[in-house]
Order: structure tokens, then sequence, then C-alpha cells
């Protein structure tokens, strides 16, 4: 195999694409966030704590988290109905699962707690992305967390394990693998796997998704400190 | 120009802390295995040995005795409903606000005590987690408030986040203190973030100036000598902070 091996779009395989997240885009959510993987393009948004209705659902020791993915009919190549399908409503579940790990439900009984993820431009990783965007947005809002919860994803095509499959290598590889973790605590909260590895393989492919993950993760510790630092920025606009 | 002290570090949730054994911890962190974690996103604070998180956002958490203003949204059948801008309700019992030891709810209209919309001004009496806040207008003898419990006419409402307060007050008073030295008339805060202000327009529109800036400002030192030049104020020696 030669060291020269370049993926569909140019990269290495273990080279990330580029990124870019932002806290607080949205004024009227409590708390909301945004993530650029590659071409990927996704908003989250939280709402809460608030009331939970109907009454009959609510859970006596803790909040429930509710958590909604959906891609908007332009987000892809060919246009998209807007009802919810299949798989995104099992996204939706996965990405709650994930969500529930981290944040401290039980400081808020019978309340809930919305997370709303947007896909407006899909390219592959978009469960991992929205993850990683969702955390950010939920710390955003003020909602007590144990960390947060990042994730990426890595797959095999040709062959090669590959980090942070886009959507060429998804639809056309061997395998797919996306994790999402708690950085700090070291917690696996999300594993899937699509196709099939070999336990060495799956071994590299973890570890290189997990590299992947803490890049993303420090991507997400400057997206909250500038929150914080613009907040000195508007005081400058304020005074001129 | 202020800027933020050393003792400010930025906190993201889930980082774990270098806080000494010994120390004492407040809101805001945890213990997980044996590590102190933030909870929050905001400032880690640190006084004499006591450590606590400053929220960039928080959720307004009632305690029994706070002071709160709220606008009524609902009648129940044996009292109001009050919105408090927090994560759940208040209840104002009518037997509570009536003061009438022979109050039957079948025979009496609500709606001719407090309508709808009004402000109220009231204490938590029970912050129950798993129903509405109980809130009470009644006042002890030497409770300060006493005469903003109950219905709120002709105020200025001004509505900041809980977790702004303390900076709106500042250290012992000193930045409220300062506001009143220039604007006069009646000026209330409510520990869920609302302030109410009975006076001249001009003075509301400045002090909405005001809170406004500290909002923005929340996280700089040296904010009350800030607002004390922002007002023409001088302040007297002891006053503001370093």
């Amino acid at each position: 195999m030669s060291e020269e091996f370049r993926r569909v779009d140019g990269r290495k395989p273990d080279e990330m694409r580029s990124y870019k997240i932002k806290a607080h885009v949205l004024k009227n959510a409590d708390g909301s966030a945004e993530i650029r993987l590659g071409k990927n393009w996704i908003v989250a948004a939280v709402y809460g704590p608030k009331e939970h209705f109907p009454k009959f659902e609510v859970l006596h020791d803790r909040a429930i988290l509710n958590c909604r993915y959906h891609m908007t009919p332009y987000s892809t190549s060919e246009r998209k109905s807007p009802k919810p399908s299949r798989r995104e409503i099992e996204l939706s579940k996965v990405i709650r699962s994930a969500l529930e790990q981290a944040v401290i439900l039980e400081e808020y009984p019978e309340m809930s707690i919305d997370v709303f993820i947007e896909v407006l431009q899909a390219d592959g990783s978009t469960r991992v992305a929205s993850i990683t965007a969702a955390a950010v947005a939920l710390a955003d809002a003020g909602i007590p967390m144990k960390d947060l919860v990042v994730g990426c994803s890595a797959g095999k095509i040709n062959g090669r394990i590959i980090v942070d499959v886009g959507e060429y290598e998804d639809k056309e590889g061997e395998a797919d693998l996306p994790i999402a973790i708690m950085p700090n605590l070291r917690r696996v909260v999300l594993l899937q796997m699509d196709g099939k590895l070999t336990h060495e393989e799956f071994k590299k492919a973890f570890d290189m998704a997990l590299k992947g993950a803490y890049k993303l993760y420090e991507e997400q510790i400057n997206a909250l400190k500038s929150v914080i630092k613009n907040m000195e920025v508007l005081e400058g606009e304020d005074r001129e | 120009m202020t800027k933020k002290t050393e003792e400010h570090i930025i906190i993201i949730p889930g980082i774990k802390l270098n806080i000494p054994k010994k120390a004492k911890i407040r809101e805001n962190i945890i213990k997980i295995n044996r590590n102190y974690i933030s909870t929050l996103l905001g400032l880690l604070h640190q006084v004499n040995n006591e450590y606590t998180i400053i929220p960039y956002k928080d959720i307004y958490k009632p305690k029994p005795g706070d002071y709160v203003v709220g606008i009524v949204v609902n009648y129940a059948p044996n009292g109001w409903i009050i919105e408090l801008g927090t994560y759940t309700k208040g209840f104002l019992p009518a037997q509570d606000y009536i003061r009438d030891k022979k109050f039957n709810p079948k025979e009496v209209e609500l709606s001719e005590y407090i309508k709808v919309g009004d402000i109220i001004g009231a204490r938590v009496v029970e912050a129950n987690r798993y129903s509405y806040f109980l809130l009470s207008t009644r006042g002890e003898a030497k409770d300060k408030m006493s005469k903003y419990l109950g219905v709120l006419k002709n105020y200025y409402v001004i509505k900041v986040s809980s977790t702004k307060l303390p900076r709106i007050i500042g250290k012992k008073g000193s930045m409220i203190k300062t506001i009143k030295k220039k604007i006069d008339g009646d000026l209330v805060i409510a520990q869920n973030g609302v302030i109410l202000y009975k006076g001249d327009y001009n003075n509301y529109l400045l002090l909405k100036r005001i809170i406004n800036f500290i909002v923005f400002k929340t996280f700089a030192a040296g904010l009350t000598n800030a607002v004390a030049s922002m007002l023409g104020v001088e302040l007297e020696e002891g006053e503001g902070d370093e």
C-alpha cells in the first residue's frame, strides 16, 4: 500500500474536513449552536427547561430530553420530503440517548428540555456533527451538564480505514463507525457500526474517530469561550 | 477600560477544576471520581477558600423567602397562576390574598380581586419541585418589601436574567446605591430578574440603558466605577470595586 493514498476529496486517510463551530447563533432560542464540518451545515437550538405536556408523560425524578433531528428539503442533492422519515426518527432517538448521558436531568424533575437539530446541508456524518452542535447549544442554554458530548466518525473504503466519513465514502464505503464520547469523563455515549470490520480494523477505526473527536472538542471549547469573550466586544460596540 | 480579573477563568461544562481538597465548593460544581467538575459555562470565582462558578446563563431556581414579581396568566379554582419567567409557574392561593376567614371559592369571583395580566409581587413560601411554587403576599411585620407585596400598578418593568442580579446590586449594594444617587424614584429588584421602576420616563430610559450596559459587562471588573462615570456620579471612599 503506498503512503500517497488520497481520498475522493483529496484528503489523507487520517485527515479531517475543515470545521467551525459557533455558539449562540440564534436570538430567540435559549441556547443555540452551528457547526460546519466540510459541507455539512447544521444548526441546533435548545429550549427549556419548561413544563412538560401532556402531564401524564412527565417523569417525577428527572426532566425529559426531547430531541428532533430534521433534514430540510434542500439539504440533499434530491429534494427530501419534509416529513420525518424512518431514518430521522431513529437518529433523533440515538442523539437523545447520547445527550442524556451528559445532561444532569435530575435538576429539573417534571420538566422537559427540547433540542431541535436542523440539517441545512448534508455531507455525510451528520449524526455525529449534530451531537457535537447540540452539546454546545445545551451548554449555551445554561443546562447543567457533566461533560460536553462530541462525536466523530470513521469508516472503511477500498480496504483502508478513514476518519470523518464524507457523503461519497458513506455511500460507497465498506463500513461506517460513528462514535460520540464525553471527552473528560472518557465515556463512550454512542457507538454504531454499519458494514463489516475485523477486530484490528475496528480498533484502528475507533482510535482514529477518537482522535477526530478530541480535535472537535477543542473547537467546541473555543466556540463556548468566544461567547463570553464576545460579551466584551458587545460592550465595546455599546460604548461607541 | 475595564478588564477581567486574573482570578476569573472561563470554565466549560465538564472541565476538571484545579481545586484543593479542603476547599469549600458552592454552586455549579460537582464531584465525580474524586475530581471537581464544573456543570455550567461561566467563570470560576474564588473568595478565600470558597469556589463557585458564576454562570454565563442560568435558570432561576426559587428558594423559600425569595421576593419575586410575576404576571398573572390564569385563574385556578382557588387562586391565581403566576408566570415568573422561570421553568415553572407560581401559585398564589386566593385565601392568602383575600384574607377572609369565611372565604368560599364557590361564592367569590377571583377576577374582582386580581385580573389576568396584573403584576404581582410576592414571597416564595415553598419551592416544591413537584408542582407550582407556592407564593404569598402576606409579609411579616419586619419585612422591608411588605409594601411591594400584592398587585403592583404603574411600574415600568425591566426583565433581566437572574444571574445578572448580583452585578446589578453590586458588592454590599454598591452598584444599586450608585444608580439611586442619579435616578430617583421607586426602584424594586425581584430575585427572579424583574426590575420595577416608578418615576420619570427619562429616568426609566436611563435606567434601562445602564442595566443593559451592566448585563453586557457582567464578567468585567470595576463595573461600579464605569457606571458611576457614565452617570456622572462621584463615588465616596470605600464605594465601588477595585
